[in-house]
C-alpha cells in the first residue's frame, strides 16, 4: 500500500515527443497524400471541368461550352449506325462473362490442382504461361493460331473434316464469331492469374477442417462449395470486383484482335470507344464527358456489387 | 514429382535467361561493324542507349531524336547521324537515337506531360495540329526559311510544295510552320513478280484489266491462289487503292478543294467534289465487293492484320496485296525466305480518271498519311534539333535515307542515283512520274478532326461485308454533314 502510494506520489514522467517518429510517419504519408491529392483530386475535377470546355482552335484555348458535349455524346448515341449501343452491350457482355464464366471456372481449377491431381503443378504453370507474356504478343500469337490459311487449330479442324464450321470471313472477320472469340481469348489469358491466387488462398487453410469435412461424409464439391468457397471469399470478392470495372476499362483484347474492323464485327467495348473515337482524334473534351458519365453509371454498380459481396462473401479468421 | 517439376522450372528459367541475354543488346560502344545496312566509321555508338559520338561526349551538347521505328528500320538515321556529326562546325553535339516502335501512340502523352522530350520526334500519322494548337510545339519557320548548308536552295524551295501548305497550322490566331516532313509513302499494289512471270500475267493499266487478271488468276490456278490478300483487321489498306481511285477520278486540285470543307455540299454525291467520290468507291465495289470477293480474295482476310496478310502474300496463297513501300524491309523475314521477287505497280486507273491535254491517264500515287517530324517548344536543345533536321535536307542525307529506308522524302531529289532493290526501283519509278498527294487540309473542321474525308465512318469494309453500297454510304455522309454542320463551325470556333 505503501509503495503504491509512493508510486502515485512520484511525479509523472513527461513524455519526450519523438520527431523521428513523427518525421518518418510524415515521410510515408506525404508520397500516398500526393499521390492521392494528384490523380484523384485534381485529374477528377478537371475531368468534370473539362466535360464542360470546348477547345477554340482560333484562339488556341479551352472556353466554356455548357451541357454541349453531354447532348452531343446523347446524339452520337442515338445516331443510326453508331456502335456507341453494342459497345455498351459488349462491356456488360465481358463483365458477365468474367464473373459468371471466368471465376467459376478460375475456382474449380484451382480446386482440382489443390487436391493435388496427377499432373497438377505442371497444369498450374501451363495456366499461369499466358498471364506473363505480353498480350501484344499473346493476341498474335492466338490470331496466328486461327489464322484461316497457316493457322493450326484451322489445320486441325480440316483434318477432322470439320472445315466447314470455319467462317469464310476467319474468326475475327465474321461479326458472328469475333467477340466470341475476345470472349475464349479472356478464358485462355486470365484463368492463370485467378488459379494462382485462388489456390494460394486454398493451400492456407488449416488441413483439419477437411478432415472434420470428411468425418462428416462431404464430397468433393462438398468440399469445395462448404469449406473451400466461404474460406476464400475474400479472395473471391476481389477477382469479381476487378472483373466488374472492365465494363468501362476493357479494350486492348479487342484492339488488338480485330483493330480497325472493330465496327463491322461488332466487338466495340466501351473503352475501344474512347480510345478509338475520342483520344486518337485528340477530342479530349469529350473523353472527359464519357469519363464522367462512365462514374455516374460506374459507381453504384461498383458500389452495390461491393456490399452484395461484403454480405454473400463475408472474410473468416482461420 | 516435386524434384521432376523442380528441373523443368529451373531448366525453363535457364533457358529464358540465355534467350533474354541473347536478346539484350551489347553495353559496350561499338567503334566499327554495320547496323541494319549503315556503316559504322569515325564514331563511336552505343547500340543500349542510342548514344553516339566521336571520341568523347564529355562537354558536348545533346540531340535526342526519337523516331518510330516500324518498317524503315534504324540504319538511316544511324547513317545521317553520323556524316552529321563527323561534318565540320558539328564537333560540339553528340546524339542518342531512340528507336521505339509505339512511339506514334505514346508521343501525345510525352508532349503534354513536357518531361524527358527528345529534342526531335519522328512519328507517323496523327492529328500534329492539335499539339500545335495547344503550345506544345516549336516553330520551324526560321528552319524553311533556312538555305541547306552547301546548296543553294532554301528548304521551302526544295520541299513538295504540299508540305509547305501542310505544315502551316495555327497557334493562338496566328500560323506558323510546326511539322517537318519525315517521309512520304509510296502505296499501290505489290504483286509476286515471280509467279507473274511463272504464268505470264501482265501488269494490269486500268482496272477492267485487273479484273480480267483476277478472273486469269483464278483460272490458271484453279483457284489455289487468290489474285488478292488484304489486311482486313486493319481497314486503313484499302484506303490505299480506294483513295487512289478518287485521285485519279477528281484530280489532285479536285481533291484539294473537297479537302478544304468549304461547306457541307462537298458530300453531296450529286456535286462534281462528292460524286468523285462516289464512282471511286463503285470502282472498288468491282473489285472487292460482295459479289467479288470470295472469287477475288484470299479466305480470311477480312480476319488478318497486316502481318498475317503479308505472310499468306509471301507463302504465295496470293498474287497481290495492297501495301506501300515500307513492306520489304518490314516482312524482310518472310520475304527472304520464300525467296519471291516483289514488284510495286500504280494502282489501275478507273473508268474515269483525268486524262492529260495528250489523251493519256494522269498517273497519281497517293501518299497516305503524312509522316513527319516535330520539335517541342519545351525541348532542351531546340536550336541543335533545327541543325540535324536542315542537314538532313542536303541531297546525299536524302539519298542515304532512299538507301538505306527503301522509303523517300518529299525534297527535289535524284532518287535514281540511290542503290536500292528491285522492289524499291518500282516504288520510286512511281513516285517519281507521278503527281503525288496525302491527306492534307488547312481547314480548321479538319484540324480539328470535325471534317474528314469520310464523315460517319471508313466505308470499305462496310461494302465488302455488304452492310451499306457506295451510293448509300455517300448519302448518308452527305446527310450527316448537312445535319451538323453549325455545331462542327461552332466546335472549331469559327462560328460562335
Amino acid at each position: 500500500m505503501e509503495i503504491a502510494a509512493n508510486i502515485n506520489s512520484q511525479p509523472k514522467k513527461k513524455k519526450r515527443f519523438d520527431w523521428r517518429r513523427a518525421l518518418f510517419i510524415i515521410l510515408m504519408m506525404f508520397i500516398p497524400a500526393v499521390h492521392f491529392l494528384f490523380f484523384w483530386v485534381y485529374v477528377n475535377i478537371d475531368t468534370l471541368r473539362l466535360s464542360f470546355q470546348n477547345f477554340d482552335y482560333i484562339k488556341g484555348e479551352y472556353v466554356w461550352y455548357g451541357f454541349n458535349n453531354y447532348k452531343l455524346l446523347l446524339e452520337e448515341f442515338n445516331k443510326t449506325g453508331s456502335v456507341l449501343p453494342v459497345a455498351v452491350k459488349n462491356s456488360f457482355m465481358i463483365f458477365l462473362w468474367n464473373n459468371f464464366i471466368i471465376v467459376p471456372i478460375s475456382i474449380i481449377a484451382s480446386f482440382v490442382l489443390f487436391k493435388k491431381m496427377p499432373g497438377s503443378n505442371i497444369f498450374k504453370v501451363i495456366f499461369f504461361l499466358p498471364s506473363i507474356i505480353s498480350a501484344v504478343v499473346l493476341t498474335l500469337v492466338y490470331q496466328f493460331m486461327f489464322d484461316s490459311t497457316f493457322g493450326i487449330i484451322n489445320k486441325l479442324l480440316e483434318i477432322m473434316k470439320l472445315d466447314k464450321i470455319i467462317p469464310w470471313n476467319g474468326w475475327f472477320g465474321d461479326p458472328k464469331t469475333a467477340f466470341k472469340m475476345i470472349l475464349i481469348y479472356g478464358l485462355w489469358s486470365g484463368i492463370g492469374y485467378n488459379v494462382v491466387l485462388l489456390s494460394g488462398a486454398m493451400a492456407r487453410i488449416p488441413d483439419e477442417l477437411f478432415e472434420a469435412g470428411k468425418m462428416d461424409g462431404i464430397g468433393f464439391f462438398g468440399e469445395l462449395w462448404h469449406i473451400v468457397v466461404p474460406l476464400i471469399g475474400t479472395n473471391i470478392s476481389t477477382l469479381l470486383l476487378m472483373g466488374t470495372q472492365v465494363i468501362f476499362s476493357y479494350f486492348l483484347q479487342p484492339m488488338l484482335l480485330t483493330g480497325g474492323n472493330a465496327a463491322n464485327v461488332k466487338t466495340y467495348t466501351i473503352a475501344l470507344y474512347i480510345v478509338n473515337n475520342i483520344r486518337n482524334d485528340g477530342n479530349y473534351t469529350m473523353g472527359a464527358t464519357v469519363g464522367v458519365i462512365c462514374a455516374i453509371v460506374g459507381t453504384p454498380i461498383v458500389v452495390s456489387v461491393r456490399k452484395l459481396l461484403d454480405k454473400t462473401l463475408p472474410a473468416y479468421e482461420y | 514429382m516435386k524434384k521432376i517439376l523442380f528441373t523443368i522450372l529451373l531448366s525453363l528459367f535457364v533457358f529464358s535467361l540465355t534467350l533474354l541475354t541473347a536478346c539484350k543488346k551489347d553495353e559496350k560502344p561499338i567503334e566499327s561493324g554495320t547496323i541494319d545496312g549503315a556503316e559504322i566509321k569515325g564514331v563511336v555508338y552505343n547500340e543500349k542507349n542510342g548514344e553516339m559520338y566521336v571520341d568523347t561526349k564529355e562537354g558536348k551538347e545533346r540531340i535526342k531524336i526519337s523516331f518510330h521505328q516500324g518498317g524503315y528500320g534504324i540504319g538511316w538515321l544511324i547513317a545521317i547521324g553520323q556524316a552529321f556529326l563527323l561534318e565540320e562546325g558539328n564537333e560540339n553535339y553528340y546524339l542518342v537515337i531512340d528507336g521505339d516502335s509505339s512511339l506514334t501512340a505514346s508521343l501525345s502523352s510525352k508532349l503534354e506531360s513536357g518531361r524527358n522530350l527528345s529534342d526531335i520526334y519522328f512519328g507517323l500519322a496523327t492529328n500534329w495540329q492539335n499539339w500545335a494548337a495547344q503550345g506544345y510545339l516549336e516553330s520551324l519557320d526560321d528552319l524553311y526559311d533556312s538555305v541547306i548548308p552547301k546548296e543553294e536552295k532554301k528548304v521551302s524551295e526544295k520541299v513538295d510544295e504540299t508540305w509547305n501548305v501542310y505544315s502551316n497550322t495555327i497557334n493562338a490566331g496566328e500560323y506558323h510552320h510546326y511539322a517537318f516532313p519525315w517521309s512520304d509513302n509510296i502505296t499501290g499494289i505489290v504483286y509476286n513478280e515471280t509467279m507473274f512471270k511463272q504464268y505470264g500475267w501482265e501488269v494490269p493499266v486500268t482496272v477492267d484489266d485487273l479484273i480480267a487478271l483476277c478472273e486469269k488468276i483464278v483460272t490458271d490456278t484453279n483457284g489455289k491462289v487468290a489474285p488478292f490478300v488484304y489486311p482486313g483487321s486493319i481497314g486503313g489498306y484499302f484506303d490505299f487503292l480506294g483513295t487512289a481511285w478518287w485521285l485519279q477520278i477528281s484530280g489532285i486540285d479536285g481533291m484539294q478543294q473537297y479537302m478544304n470543307f468549304d461547306s457541307y455540299e462537298v458530300y453531296n454525291p450529286d456535286k462534281a467534289l462528292g460524286e468523285a467520290k462516289l464512282q471511286a468507291l463503285e470502282t472498288f465495289t468491282s473489285v472487292f465487293g460482295p459479289s467479288v470477293n470470295q472469287k477475288y480474295c484470299l479466305k480470311g482476310s477480312n480476319s488478318k492484320n497486316h502481318l498475317a496478310a503479308q505472310i499468306s502474300f509471301a507463302n504465295g496463297e496470293a498474287a497481290m496485296i495492297p501495301n506501300g513501300n515500307w513492306l520489304e524491309h518490314e516482312s524482310a523475314d518472310v520475304l527472304s525466305a520464300s525467296g519471291i521477287d516483289i514488284k510495286m505497280m500504280g494502282v489501275p486507273y478507273a473508268k474515269d480518271a483525268q486524262k492529260d491535254k495528250d489523251g493519256n491517264y494522269v498517273q497519281v500515287c497517293y501518299g497516305a498519311t503524312a509522316d513527319f517530324g516535330i520539335v517541342p517548344s519545351e525541348a532542351k536543345n531546340v536550336e541543335g534539333a533545327k541543325k540535324f533536321l536542315l542537314y538532313m535536307c542536303k541531297d546525299e542525307m536524302l539519298q542515304t535515307f532512299t538507301e538505306l529506308s527503301g522509303g523517300v522524302r518529299p525534297f527535289d531529289y535524284d532518287v535514281s542515283k540511290c542503290k536500292t532493290s528491285d522492289f524499291a526501283k518500282s516504288c520510286l519509278a512511281l513516285w517519281q512520274n507521278s503527281e503525288r498527294w496525302f491527306d492534307c487540309s488547312e481547314s480548321l473542321l479538319y484540324t480539328a478532326g470535325l471534317a474528314k474525308k469520310f464523315l460517319t465512318q471508313t466505308p470499305y469494309m462496310q461494302i465488302v461485308y455488304d452492310e451499306m453500297d457506295a451510293e448509300t454510304f455517300c448519302y448518308q455522309d452527305y446527310s450527316a454533314a448537312k445535319r451538323n454542320w453549325d455545331t462542327y463551325l461552332e466546335k472549331a470556333g469559327i462560328k460562335n
